[in-house]
């Protein structure tokens, strides 16, 4: 008996400590810390992939990479379709919009050394190089024989897309008139290299350079890499040589991996953290409720959906993944798993004043009810009436809460509505991204954000072989489009090869749309400068920290 | 001459013999918290196992999109969770694969430690030497990698296992795997989770086999697997037993960690350590899916630290009370 008293007594005494070293934290937060010292700290989903522009695809990624380099042209504050000079001071273009002459400032890398248009074209090469393996050289492709140099049938010599006459001027040349060429170059693919330095660190085709480590950071951005904890923070002070670098606002920012949204929102109440990168669904209303002023729900260009690996069985059947496709309450979802922060998706790219979108107007003016009955026909006709015989195929999701728990429900869905089992596998982000990109998976949860204000960013994904197409789903007659599209000079005609493109996408599903998403996040009210963006391509340096702010 | 002797002995005031065991449950039924703690776990695997028997308990992974984390009521007892399925079943499925993980793989570490340090107490010198410096390497290697490789390496044929019972008993997918899908879990837990118990094994059979009795039965040219399981095993059981039933808990909670990292039981299916993840997520928005499933799997490691502390008081042959 005393033996529980003791543990009953050692019980109160452990809970009493905890509740005087939680009324003791009445000091300052780390978050008032940082905004007296001028620190931005800013929740970034997860851990960079990559520093390096080349070998990042990932959101988080290109929010550190841009905030470090600069490309021609800078974005706006307040306005994503709107650029403002960079590394170029000026531009001009012809008639068509086929060749862009770049006229560079005169501005220096953090080390001194000049920045010259041959960094650019040492960039575009690098990223193009038959065999560096850039998953985002497509983005490149539009430039004169880029593809050509890609695929190894010309020399880099030969390529006549890029230009460059002397060391302040670039010229970019295109297969197609590009009139949204400068919304495009606020992509890190096109930023530039500091080529000294990267010839300096194992040259251009070495994947395990080590250029980008912290103390051995070279660039002409804002920021300079100053730290690196992994998973931990990764942190940047301003760069003293930066050609406006009286302008920059703030005196560094902490970039937080953190990838579980709940522990991300409980750190931006427990203050440590000026603006978090997502509040969970589940968490929108508590949000809302104890930070009214601080929640933020911004629209976003992004979309979530599902790739379904068409090289596996049974996914090679078109009947199979539109049964998939039906059979997924898309309203249900919106409403009650998002909670209402998106809009239920019939088609692939969100639509905009241009391009209205595709939508299947047959299903979308279906009720659920009929979907679900033509699911189960569709099923039935591939071979598997009532799920019998379906052979067990995986949904692979990201540890993200989000993904996780639309993953459930959408095995709930699909139990439900069409007798079939599938399980579900959650990743760790790097092995995710692995196992998508080599294709082995069945089903995976994904999301994509328009890398710049056009349809083709989304569309452009669909091309048989593409390097983020991950389905192994190809259309002759859909690429044929993509091409018409590459090669229309009109805006609207073009716009019409795009919507013709994905069209047949949507008609062979090897994706299924889900919904169209909002960016739900926190931000304090010491934050000055952040507006909502529909890209998220938030120029860090024009935020300033208040050392007030309306928080105690 | 023979006659009287035993006429003696017959009328000696025959006490009944005691052995170690009737005391060690007689002192085990006058230990209150221990007896309550063996009725609560009792009761505890039968509400897990028996009662989802029942119709009133529903399907724990129908989920119910238009009540979402729904306070109690009378068609959930506890409510629902953040997809709408009951909590109560919820919680009683998840008791199942906890508790069946925490008894299984306890099992398979039981067996495996017993036998490795009663042969390396046992024959000793350059064996004993080799084989604890094997538990020594091991032990030096992070549990939670190791555990993660080894079942990762064993998934393959698991699954292999699970297609054969379907196709031959015809019984659905569903209803095989939570059990099925689980045996590398188990299989890896318990066959890292030994080597305490090895090294406790082998330092009592070192002592052990130096006592008089086992001396005795070796100059009496008894064989050593006998001797080792006719005289030495029975004698440290008590030990075994106390560390086994301490280690339960550990073995649980090993099983929640690897659940959360998506190695033990996959979604739909939950354990206790899954439902307490999924609710410390939502504490500010829906405590009572936190509060559930703590309270009951605090209640069951409780249960199971009173009963092992009854159990090392009650198998203590020290303990001179009577």
């Amino acid at each position: 008996m005393t033996r529980v008293s003791i543990s009953l007594l050692l019980c109160c005494c452990v809970g009493g400590i905890f509740l005087f070293v939680g009324c003791g934290e009445k000091g300052e937060s780390s978050s008032s810390r940082a905004a007296r010292e001028g620190v931005l700290l800013i929740g970034n989903n997860s851990e960079p992939q990559s520093l390096d522009p080349h070998k990042a695809t990932a959101v988080a990624d290109g929010k550190i990479i841009s905030a470090l380099l600069e490309g021609l042209v800078r974005p706006d504050g307040q306005d994503s379709s709107v650029v403002h000079p960079g590394a170029a001071s000026s531009w001009e273009h012809n008639a068509d919009a086929t060749v862009w002459t770049f006229h560079l400032r005169e501005a220096s890398w953090s080390d001194g050394e000049p920045v010259t248009s041959g960094d650019f074209a040492y960039a575009y090469r690098r990223l193009l190089h038959p065999e560096f393996g850039g998953r985002y050289a497509e983005m490149l492709f539009p430039l004169k024989d880029a593809r050509g140099y890609h695929d190894g049938k010309i020399v880099w010599e030969q390529v006549r897309g890029v230009r460059t006459p002397d060391e302040h001027t670039l010229e970019l040349q295109f297969e197609t008139p590009m009139p949204g060429l400068l919304s495009r170059l606020l992509h890190f693919t096109w930023f530039p290299l500091p080529r000294h330095h990267v010839e300096a660190n194992g040259g251009m085709l070495d994947r395990r350079s080590e250029w980008t480590r912290p103390g051995n950071w070279v660039g002409n951005g804002a920021y300079l890499l100053k730290e690196r904890r992994i998973n931990d923070y990764l942190s940047v002070e301003p760069n003293p040589l930066y050609w406006r670098a009286t302008e920059v606002r703030n005196r560094g920012i902490r970039f937080l991996p953190i990838v579980n949204g709940y522990t991300e929102t409980r750190m931006y109440f427990g203050g440590k953290l000026h603006i978090t990168n997502n509040v969970p669904p589940e968490m929108i209303d508590y949000a809302r409720h104890r930070a009214p002023g601080e929640f933020c729900r911004d629209a976003y260009y992004c979309t979530v959906f599902y790739r379904l690996n068409t090289l596996r069985k049974p996914l090679g059947d078109p009947r199979v993944r539109r049964a998939l496709s039906l059979a997924v309450d898309r309203g249900a979802l919106v409403q009650r798993v998002v909670r209402g922060a998106g809009r239920e998706a019939y088609g692939f790219t969100p639509p905009t004043v241009d391009y209205p979108g595709v939508v299947d107007a047959a299903v979308k003016d279906m009720t659920q009810e009929e979907r679900e009955q033509k699911a189960r026909e569709l099923l039935e006709q591939a071979g598997f009436p009532r799920g019998r015989g379906f052979p067990p195929v995986q949904i692979m999701t990201t540890s993200r809460d989000v993904q996780r728990v639309m993953a459930e429900s959408i095995q709930a869905m699909w139990r439900e509505v069409l007798g079939i089992q599938v399980e579900i596998r959650a990743c760790e982000w790097t092995a995710y991204k692995a196992a998508l990109q080599n294709g082995e998976y069945d089903i995976s949860s994904c999301s994509w954000s328009g890398d710049f204000l056009d349809p083709a960013t989304f569309v452009e994904l669909w091309r048989s072989g593409a390097g983020n197409n991950c389905t192994g789903w190809g259309n002759a007659e859909c690429d044929a489009e993509l091409d018409a599209a590459e090669r229309c000079a009109d805006q609207t005609e073009r716009l019409k090869h795009l919507a013709m493109a994905e069209a047949i996408v949507l008609r062979e599903s090897p994706i299924i749309p889900l919904y169209w998403s909002e960016r739900t996040y926190l931000r304090s009210p010491r934050v000055n400068g952040w507006h909502p963006l529909l890209l998220d391509n938030h120029p860090l340096d024009a935020i300033e920290l208040d050392e007030e702010g309306g928080k105690p | 001459m023979d006659e009287p002797t035993i006429t003696c002995m017959s009328k000696v005031n025959y006490i009944a013999g005691k052995s170690l065991w009737q005391d060690a449950m007689q002192r085990l039924l006058r230990n209150r918290a221990a007896m309550l703690a063996l009725v609560f776990l009792l009761l505890m695997a039968a509400a897990c196992f028996l009662l989802p028997l029942f119709s009133f308990i529903p399907n724990p992974n129908l989920t119910d999109l238009d009540h979402i984390a729904a306070g109690s009521s009378a068609d959930h007892l506890l409510g629902t969770d953040h997809l709408g399925r009951d909590m109560l079943a919820r919680v009683l499925y998840g008791g199942r694969i906890s508790l069946l993980v925490g008894v299984a793989a306890t099992s398979v570490a039981f067996v495996l430690g017993l036998v490795y340090g009663l042969i390396s107490g046992y024959v000793g010198g350059r064996t004993d030497a080799v084989m604890m410096r094997l538990v020594d390497v091991l032990f030096a290697l992070p549990f939670i990698v190791l555990v993660i490789v080894f079942s990762l390496s064993i998934e393959e044929p698991c699954r292999e296992l699970t297609d054969r019972v379907v196709n031959a008993t015809g019984w659905t997918r569903e209803a095989v795997a939570p059990i099925l899908g689980l045996m590398p879990l188990f299989l890896a837990i318990g066959a890292l989770g030994w080597l305490t118990l090895a090294r406790i094994v082998r330092t009592q059979t070192l002592v052990i086999r130096e006592q008089e009795y086992v001396q005795a039965a070796r100059s009496l040219g008894l064989g050593h697997l006998s001797i080792l399981f006719r005289h030495i095993a029975p004698n440290l059981l008590g030990t075994v037993i106390i560390y086994t039933t301490l280690a339960v808990p550990g073995i649980m909670l090993t099983e929640s960690t690897l659940s959360f990292i998506g190695l033990g039981v996959k979604a739909p299916n939950s354990s206790w350590g899954t439902l307490i993840k999924e609710g410390a997520d939502r504490m500010e928005v829906a405590p009572e899916l936190l509060i559930y499933p703590s309270l009951f799997f605090c209640l069951t490691l409780l249960a199971l630290n009173f009963l092992g502390d009854g159990l090392r008081d009650a198998l203590d042959p020290k303990d001179a009370r009577d």
